[in-house]
């Protein structure tokens, strides 16, 4: 009699003892579940700001001629500016991002300067050594020394593609 | 008689139940306040993106997510980053923003054109009906008032609305329109009729300030003469000065923004100050600072082509126009736009502001000319 | 015993449902910036294409979409003078542009369609005029694919005549 009073208070107290447990993994998983959030929240954080920064780019009148069109001439002056370059558009498009514009007009890639403008195909701004989420998007290059004929100098257009990153 | 089983059988119950309830109504407490939370910052960053798109496609929105849950919210237009305050976080804003809180925002994009570049910028603002109190019946204060209200939203078709009235003495002037309140176009309308003979007494009229804006315009402004919004000193010059409510500081405009600021920003009075206040420096500083770079990369790239093309002598019309306009953004020394710039406080100094709408007037008709000679695009 | 056993299943069960759940839904999160990303990709390329210079400097011959107009609505037209006409032009154009965006992103699949709205453009031997260049199964394929489409207005005597420039793009 004793003996199974005994048991069945034991019985009583495993029971208890495993709905704890429940409820503590609950707890756990609702914690985890809320971290995961959070960093699923982070990625697609990193992602959308370059969407964005590829969007704010490509339409600031810094940069570009029409939406997704930039042009050769402000991008080069834009390089002339030197080491504060980065500074400026920080205040503008906010820290921690990079951007590379290149022609596809089938010849060899050369960084443009005062120089050799416009026989070049090639621009970066804000580059770094460092792990970051990147974009390509397809463009269009306004190159306003175009065609130059006997009848005067004319615009021209042609492809490119853009890599916008975010440093990780 | 109850056994000493059954007996610790139903206390061992009642210490375990309690245990267990308390727990989870804790934790679900904490949880619920962390889920408003969590909430809050999601709608933060819905409206932010939602301004970011109205600003890069120029399609105007309206955005209720406000009203889900109580919000306590600043935009801090002086901080570097510019942001946008909650109390549970704040949200940096790079696209220039000019907001009024409340539950349901308009939200649209609007410009300021120079020729050479164009400013792009994006209203959200609540419900709200913009009261003009013109004491005086010149052709500069209907122009004034006709540029104030072409620079604020077009409602027309969404929901929350923009309106606009008159106040005269104790009497608001709030239908016009048929009997309904007016929006932008059909207040334009309005303003753009006769209005020999018409005069207004200065507005004495109660009004909610989170729902009305006031507008006064006389000669007679100063400190403490309206007690509610903004009084501006009309100017046949397109600059001069304004006050702001509770404000001791004398203010100067040199288009119609810097006064749509102060209107939007309103009489709201927080830790940063007076909301006019603060918006009016944010859209000074905003704008100097874009002004700024894009001087000097436009007059670059001008020195830049003008370079190229002199070595071609079908185009040396081009060539003098182009300098002349890099001297006039960048290149002219002491004179030039990204120089008057340089100083934070150029929107203090009257003297300077004189100088620089000389300089934006000359870098339009320079950049015109070459649209004109077909050296250059319009800038669209 | 039982009963502490089948307690001990419960949790395990508990703890395989509720983890499963949460990688599931998880997954989601990658797939929402993706569709955005190759939505905007899509129509980025066709635009950018349709807007680059050819090599001509003629007025019909000058853009991609210039040169597609005239392929359609001036089948006789030679570019340059003496050039190939208009419609060779803007397929070769257009196979050029996109054999370069095949080089950088060599995982994507590309059908590049142009075709009159509501008639029919024939050649002077009578065919009907399409432009169809890339993967041309694509079109019908049940798979996951993003699609962007602009249109090329002519506006003659006789009315507003449309044609649709379209692409469609998808994973490899």
């Amino acid at each position: 009699m004793y003996k199974k009073s005994q048991a069945q208070i034991m019985e009583y107290i495993v029971m208890i003892f495993f709905v704890m447990v429940i409820i503590v993994v609950i707890i756990i998983f609702l914690s985890g579940w809320h971290f995961a959030q959070l960093k699923a929240e982070e990625t697609k954080d990193a992602s959308s700001r370059v969407l964005f920064l590829t969007k704010h780019l490509s339409h600031s009148p810094l940069l570009v001629k029409d939406d997704y069109m930039f042009d050769d001439g402000k991008l080069t002056a834009l390089k002339s500016l030197g080491p504060e370059l980065c500074g400026e558009l920080e205040k503008i498009f906010g820290y921690d991002w990079y951007i590379e514009i290149t022609v596809l007009d089938g010849k060899p890639k050369t960084e443009c300067t005062w120089s050799n403008y416009p026989d070049c195909n090639y621009w970066e701004f804000c580059t770094k050594n460092e792990k970051n989420v990147t974009y390509d998007l397809p463009v269009n290059v306004y190159r306003r020394i175009g065609y130059t004929l006997s009848t005067g100098v004319f615009s021209r257009v042609d492809i490119g593609f853009i890599r916008v990153g975010v440093y990780a | 008689m109850i056994s000493i089983y059954k007996l610790f059988r139903i206390i061992f119950g009642i210490i375990a139940s309690v245990f267990i309830l308390y727990f989870l109504i804790y934790y679900s407490a904490v949880y619920s306040e962390m889920q408003r939370d969590t909430q809050r910052v999601l709608i933060l960053k819905a409206f932010k993106k939602t301004a970011q798109d109205v600003y890069l496609t120029g399609i105007p929105i309206n955005f209720s997510q406000f009203s889900k849950l109580e919000f306590d919210l600043y935009f801090e237009g002086t901080a570097e980053p510019p942001k946008l305050r909650s109390s549970v976080s704040s949200m940096i804003v790079m696209t220039p923003l000019f907001f009024a809180q409340g539950d349901n925002i308009f939200i649209e994009r609007l410009d300021l054109d120079y020729g050479w570049w164009k400013f792009d910028f994006v209203e959200a603002v609540p419900d709200m009906t913009i009261i003009f109190n013109p004491l005086e019946n010149t052709e500069e204060i209907w122009d004034m008032m006709k540029n104030i209200t072409k620079t604020l939203p077009d409602t027309t078709n969404f929901r929350p609305k923009v309106t606009f009235g008159f106040c005269d003495g104790i009497n608001l002037d709030e239908n016009l329109c048929g009997g309904k309140p007016c929006e932008r176009y059909d207040f334009l309308n309005i303003l753009n009729q006769q209005h020999g003979g018409v005069g207004f007494s200065k507005c004495t009229a109660g009004m909610d300030k989170e729902k009305y804006r006031l507008v006064t315009v006389s000669s007679s402004c100063r400190h403490g003469f309206a007690d509610k919004g903004i009084c501006i000193v009309p100017s046949q010059t397109d600059i001069g000065n304004f006050y702001i409510n509770g404000s001791a500081e004398t203010y100067i405009y040199k288009d119609p923004l810097d006064l749509v600021s102060a209107i939007i920003g309103g009489d709201s009075v927080s830790i940063y100050g007076i909301g006019a206040e603060e918006l009016f420096k944010y859209k000074n500083k905003i704008l100097g600072n874009r002004m700024k770079i894009m001087s000097k990369v436009m007059a670059q790239r001008s020195v830049l082509i003008s370079g190229r093309l002199q070595a071609n002598t079908n185009w040396t019309e081009c060539v003098i126009p182009y300098k002349n306009l890099a001297d006039t953004l960048y290149f002219g020394g002491q004179d030039s736009i990204s120089n008057i710039l340089s100083n934070e406080n150029y929107y203090k100094n009257l003297p300077l502001l004189m100088q620089l709408k000389n300089k934006l007037n000359e870098a339009r008709a320079q950049y015109q000319e070459l649209v004109d000679k077909g050296c250059e695009y319009i800038y669209v | 015993m039982r009963k502490a056993q089948i307690n001990i299943i419960l949790v395990v069960l508990l703890i395989i449902i509720f983890g499963g759940l949460a990688l599931f839904l998880l997954s989601f999160a990658r797939t929402i910036s993706q569709d955005e990303y190759m939505h905007m990709y899509a129509h980025n390329l066709l635009l950018s294409i349709l807007r680059t210079d050819t090599g001509y400097t003629d007025i019909q011959c000058k853009l991609v979409s210039d040169v597609t107009r005239c392929g359609f609505f001036q089948t006789e037209y030679r570019c340059g003078k003496s050039g190939p006409n208009c419609l060779t032009i803007a397929n070769e154009s257009i196979n050029e542009y996109i054999s370069r965006f095949r080089d950088i992103r060599k995982n994507f699949r590309y059908l590049f369609t142009v075709e009159p709205v509501g008639f029919v453009a024939r050649s002077s031997t009578g065919e009907p005029l399409k432009i169809s260049i890339g993967d041309s199964t694509l079109k019908t394929a049940k798979i996951s694919k993003w699609a962007a489409s602009e249109e090329i207005r002519k506006i003659t005597a006789t009315g507003e005549y449309r044609l649709r420039a379209q692409l469609i793009i998808a994973l490899k």
